[in-house]
């Protein structure tokens, strides 16, 4: 039923979409800079520019965290030609400088790992210090 | 308006690629951000970023970037086997060949400089620099509509780049009346000199090619 014998043929059933083939190893990306893990998650809701990417990273962080520009274009760059996040183009209504970005398919999974991977971590310290008790003088 | 500027002059050292995909939003952030945060922690921001970018991220440049180094480096090769040309079939008087070489010097990189963009020469840089390769690369005006086409005239510059000139001028000085041996020398000279040329111009046309290639569709 199968001709598995029978080659392949690389030009049928395949176009080129101007994306790298990624690879599926989501724990390649793991664990995220701090930096990183505030853009990806900015992203989870809404399409951002890069201001509205700082302002959110700042909200969520509750202030503990300010990028400034050039840290945030920096990550951007690293986390797009990871295939993390995508340009999402321009809008008509806004100034036409900005540019949006949005999380990719593998931008998701790779931070649903990386919340996996923290929230282990934060299990596995709860239970080691669940038993010890502050030191009182 | 000034911090803007000087904003505006950090994002100009990032490296090019970086530049040329994020220069335009970076200075819109900035605007942005300038009342909320201050100049001073964006500045220090930027000037972080600039680092981090020559450093750690040379693995995230293109090949083409790569290319246009390797070009800029073959044409300031051309242009240095050309200047050790000239000093050879230069008057005896030391007085003359040292004014005659800062003279040349400065004429010639000047010229290498508004041909290929070359930024290796500083002089040049200074003196005679009427096109700058970033300008070049400028994708868009401010609001976001394509002016020109970039990579176009990049490759008509690089095509239009003559890399006998070195020679032309040569031969210009060797009209004078020479020794034998002195002519001899000169020749060999001029030999090597003009296969280093094709070569140089060789390369110059097949990355015009390569940008070409690459000009951006929207």
């Amino acid at each position: 039923m199968f001709h598995t014998e029978t080659p392949l043929t690389p030009s049928v059933g395949f176009r080129y979409n101007g994306f790298r083939m990624k690879s599926e190893n989501i724990h390649q990306y793991l664990p995220l800079a701090p930096a990183s893990l505030h853009i990806l998650l900015s992203l989870t809701g809404e399409h951002l520019h890069g201001y509205g990417i700082m302002r959110k990273v700042t909200q969520q962080s509750e202030g503990r965290l300010k990028l400034g520009p050039g840290t945030l274009y920096d990550n951007l760059q690293r986390l797009l030609s990871q295939g993390l996040i995508m340009d999402a183009g321009r809008r008509r209504e806004d100034d036409s400088r900005r540019r949006y970005y949005r999380l990719t398919s593998l931008g998701k999974r790779v931070l649903a790992a990386e919340i996996e991977r923290l929230e282990d971590m934060f299990a596995t310290a709860k239970s080691r210090l669940g038993g010890a008790k502050p030191v009182t003088a | 308006m000034t911090g803007r500027r000087i904003y505006a002059l950090i994002i100009r050292l990032h490296p090019l690629q970086f530049r040329q995909r994020f220069g335009e939003e970076l200075l819109a952030t900035f605007d942005d951000a300038v009342e909320d945060r201050g100049w001073l922690p964006l500045f220090v921001d930027a000037l972080v970023s600039l680092l981090r970018q020559w450093l750690l991220r040379s693995k995230l440049r293109t090949d083409t970037e790569r290319a246009y180094r390797r070009v800029q480096y073959l044409n300031f090769l051309w242009f240095t086997v050309c200047f050790l040309i000239w000093a050879t079939v230069l008057p005896s008087r030391p007085s003359e060949r040292f004014f005659d070489s800062f003279i040349l010097f400065v004429l010639m990189s000047g010229l290498l400089n508004y041909w290929t963009g070359s930024p290796i020469s500083l002089l040049s840089r200074i003196y005679l620099s009427p096109i700058r390769l970033s300008r070049l690369f400028k994708r868009s005006d401010s609001s976001g509509n394509t002016t020109r086409n970039p990579s176009e005239k990049k490759r008509d510059q690089l095509r239009s780049f003559n890399p006998s000139f070195g020679v032309i001028l040569m031969l210009f000085r060797l009209s004078r009346p020479q020794p034998w041996t002195q002519f001899l020398i000169s020749l060999v000279l001029f030999t090597a000199a003009s296969s280093l040329g094709l070569f140089v111009r060789r390369a110059n046309r097949e990355l015009a090619d390569r940008i070409a290639g690459e000009v951006p569709t929207e």
